[in-house]
């Protein structure tokens, strides 16, 4: 015995517990360690689970040891980790993982990635395997959520119907999208080898190439040109290219984008639009009438040649004071305020005016008449953004008419002293003759031309219009008649103020009233010798009624014939106008003589 | 003077102006020849025509209404052979061409003298 034989139970002592220290930790260890940790035999049955495997499982001990594990999994899952579990079995493989689902025992199904590895024995036969798992569950989810983001994006990006590209600091192509491939006729091998400048226009070549390098070096702003793409088919079409610029964190180029849009149907509508424009104004240029068109705040945005010339001076766009160099006027010279203008009115109520006449003095003092035409220029919604006004020179017209009128004048007054002439001529074979017979009979042939004479001044007065005042007219024919009547004779002429009659039946009425009043002043006289006569002029429907009383002795139709034939050249000129003679006897002799007023002949 | 054989010849006058209906009368009758009728307005002057059946008509041509002489005249030549002197102071190319249809007897301008008028009647009737 001795004490070699007490330090060797204490060295064991010591080494029991030391082994003892260890396996407690090794079992903590195996335990609570963060992983599931299972052991199986061949056949897949656990034979050791740990309080991990039961977390995550959510199963008991008792559940899980004894269990197979192949017999709870997702079919899905099973085939794979049975051919490689026979794998490792058979010792073809050491170890391998799967990801697969775990049905938990409270029916929530999990992802987890599994570690299966083999344990051997010492001759290389297999012992058991150790199934290492833990939940990836959300890391999975993450995971699927990113790869359906990144495939969306990819399609988002590949079939965009916009030329999408990636370019290296040279511009070299780095990547492309289909749209691309399209726009350019380049399949997308081909493009990978080209740089945007490559498929660029000569012509625009240059600008495109100084764009990109200032924004590869600067730290630029996106920007937007347009040039022209060349095809591979050699086809050219334009394109609008917006280029930008993705840097790293330290502000150092990754690569550029390039997105490209096919404009050449826009670029061909704007080319008609502006074709149309300009035709549109050449049109109007050559219109011999002053055109212009204004802003709605009324400055001038386009004018012709024709209103430079009219408006005497020079007219610059853009300024609304070209009317200021003008006066303008109204027909009868008083001065008309601008905004009282029809263009002003048309600017301010957003309405055509038409009808209007107006006189314009040039700086220069030349006075022009002239007809606007202003009408409102509106948008798609009515509101007014602006006016076109076309002024009508009619400086020749007024001149023209100016001249008529002299020449209507100048006819009216050598008629009048014609009848005047004649008249005289008359009156002096009157009272030239000695026989009493012709002094009557040249007594009322004067009468009957003064009284032409009468109707002739009323014409004249009445100037270029194509109706005379009938109240003038009786006036001036009765006041004629009076002359030659002897003794006191009344004529009173009842209102017709507002009656006017057509030229055309100035000279028969003129006669045909002479006629009656010489009759009554002759016949019907009443027993004092004085007389009293009654003139009226009256419309009745589709006719007017001229009435001669008198207060004398009146007469019957019959007695017609002995009363001069006088009362035959009224009938035969009432037969002229359309109209009848009718005689009443009221006790007095009332001549009526109805007639008709065609209206103007011309 | 002829007056006999003017006596056959009876004549319309067309004639809205009273006083120159008046003066064609009494120059014609002057010289001999009958009078038809005066009518004023192209309607009357077709009814007289085919009533009275004179042998000619002097026709003026503006008349009142909607007619002119060169439609009465027309008319007249249409419904009963029957010619007419135009009367007028619408001397122009125009007018003319229309009356041709009417195969005028001949053309008296306005104003005229008393002894056109005669004249050209009595070398109508010598033509009929």
């Amino acid at each position: 015995m001795g004490l070699a034989g007490t330090n060797r139970r204490q060295d064991e002592i010591d080494l029991e517990q030391a082994l003892r220290e260890q396996n407690q930790r090794l079992a903590v260890t195996y335990e609570h360690a963060t992983v599931g940790i299972a052991e199986i035999d061949a056949t897949g049955k656990r034979m050791r689970v740990n309080a991990t495997a039961c977390a995550i499982t959510g199963r008991a001990r008792e559940d899980l040891v004894g269990g197979n594990v192949f017999d709870v999994m997702h079919p899905e899952d099973r085939e794979e980790d049975w051919q490689q579990f026979q794998r490792l079995v058979r010792g073809e493989l050491d170890r391998y993982s799967i990801e697969k689902r775990i049905v938990r025992k409270d029916g929530t199904v999990i992802w987890a990635s599994v570690m299966t590895s083999a344990v051997r024995n010492e001759d290389g036969t297999f012992s058991y395997a150790v199934r290492i798992f833990q939940d990836i569950t959300e890391a999975k989810h993450a995971i699927d959520a990113l790869a359906e983001s990144e495939q969306r994006l990819a399609a988002t990006y590949e079939h965009a119907g916009i030329a999408i590209s990636e370019v290296n600091a040279q511009g070299h192509l780095l990547r492309v999208n289909e749209t691309t491939c399209t726009i350019t006729g380049y399949s997308r091998e081909e493009l990978l080898k080209l740089t945007i400048f490559d498929v660029t226009h000569p012509d625009d070549r240059d600008s495109d190439i100084s764009s990109f390098e200032q924004q590869t070096v600067a730290s630029a702003n996106p920007y937007a040109l347009e040039k022209r793409l060349v095809r591979k088919d050699g086809g050219i079409i334009w394109v609008s290219v917006t280029s930008s610029i993705v840097r790293d964190a330290a502000g150092k180029f990754r690569y550029g984008i390039r997105v490209m849009r096919d404009i050449t149907m826009q670029r061909q509508a704007r080319e008609a639009l502006r074709a149309s424009e300009r035709h549109f104004r050449e049109l109007l240029a050559s219109l011999p009438a002053a055109v212009y068109t204004t802003d709605a705040a009324g400055r001038l945005t386009f004018f012709n040649q024709a209103a430079v010339e009219l408006a005497g001076g020079t007219l610059e766009l853009g300024s609304n004071e070209w009317y200021a160099a003008w006066r303008l006027l109204r027909p009868d010279s008083t001065p008309l305020r601008y905004d009282e203008s029809p263009m002003a009115v048309t600017l301010r109520e957003n309405r055509a005016v038409r009808g209007a006449e107006l006189i314009g003095e040039r700086p220069d003092g030349r006075r022009i008449p002239f007809i606007p035409y202003p009408t409102p220029l509106r948008d798609e919604t009515g509101k007014l953004i602006g006016a076109v006004n076309m002024l009508v020179d009619i400086s020749e017209r007024k001149q023209a008419e100016a001249n008529q009128k002299v020449l209507l004048d100048e006819l009216n007054h050598r008629v009048k002293n014609n009848m005047q002439m004649l008249n005289a001529l008359l009156r002096t074979a009157q009272r030239e003759t000695r026989s009493v017979e012709a002094r009557t009979v040249l007594s009322d042939a004067s009468n009957r031309v003064g009284a032409m004479a009468a109707a002739q001044q009323v014409l004249y007065e009445a100037g270029n219009a194509t109706t005379y005042s009938a109240k003038g007219f009786l006036e001036g024919v009765c006041a004629s008649a009076k002359q030659a009547f002897g003794g006191t004779i009344n004529i009173s002429i009842a209102d017709c103020t507002f009656t006017r009659l057509s030229n055309d039946t100035a000279m028969p009425l003129a006669l045909i009233l002479n006629e009656l009043l010489t009759n009554a002043a002759k016949h019907g006289r009443n027993e004092k010798g004085g007389g009293s006569i009654q003139v009226r002029l009256s419309k009745a429907p589709d006719a007017y009624v001229l009435e001669v009383e008198d207060d004398g002795p009146g007469f019957d139709a019959g007695d017609a014939n002995k009363r001069a034939s006088g009362l035959g050249l009224v009938s035969g000129l009432a037969r002229q106008l359309g109209g009848t003679l009718k005689v009443e006897r009221t006790p007095g002799a009332r001549c009526l003589v109805q007639f008709v007023d065609h209206g103007p002949a011309y | 003077m002829g007056h006999g054989r003017n006596e056959r010849v009876s004549i319309l006058i067309v004639e809205d102006d009273f006083l120159a209906a008046m003066e064609i009368e009494s120059v014609l009758k002057e010289a001999g020849y009958q009078i038809a009728g005066v009518a004023v307005h192209a309607e009357e002057a077709v009814g007289l025509a085919k009533s009275a059946t004179p042998t000619l008509v002097i026709m003026d041509i503006r008349l009142a209404g909607n007619s002119d002489g060169v439609d009465a005249a027309l008319d007249i030549f249409r419904a009963t052979g029957i010619r007419s002197i135009f009367a007028t102071a619408h001397y122009d190319a125009d007018t003319r061409s229309r009356a041709q249809a009417a195969t005028p007897l001949g053309w008296l301008p306005k104003p005229y003298a008393p002894n056109a008028l005669l004249a050209l009647v009595k070398k109508a009737v010598e033509e009929l």
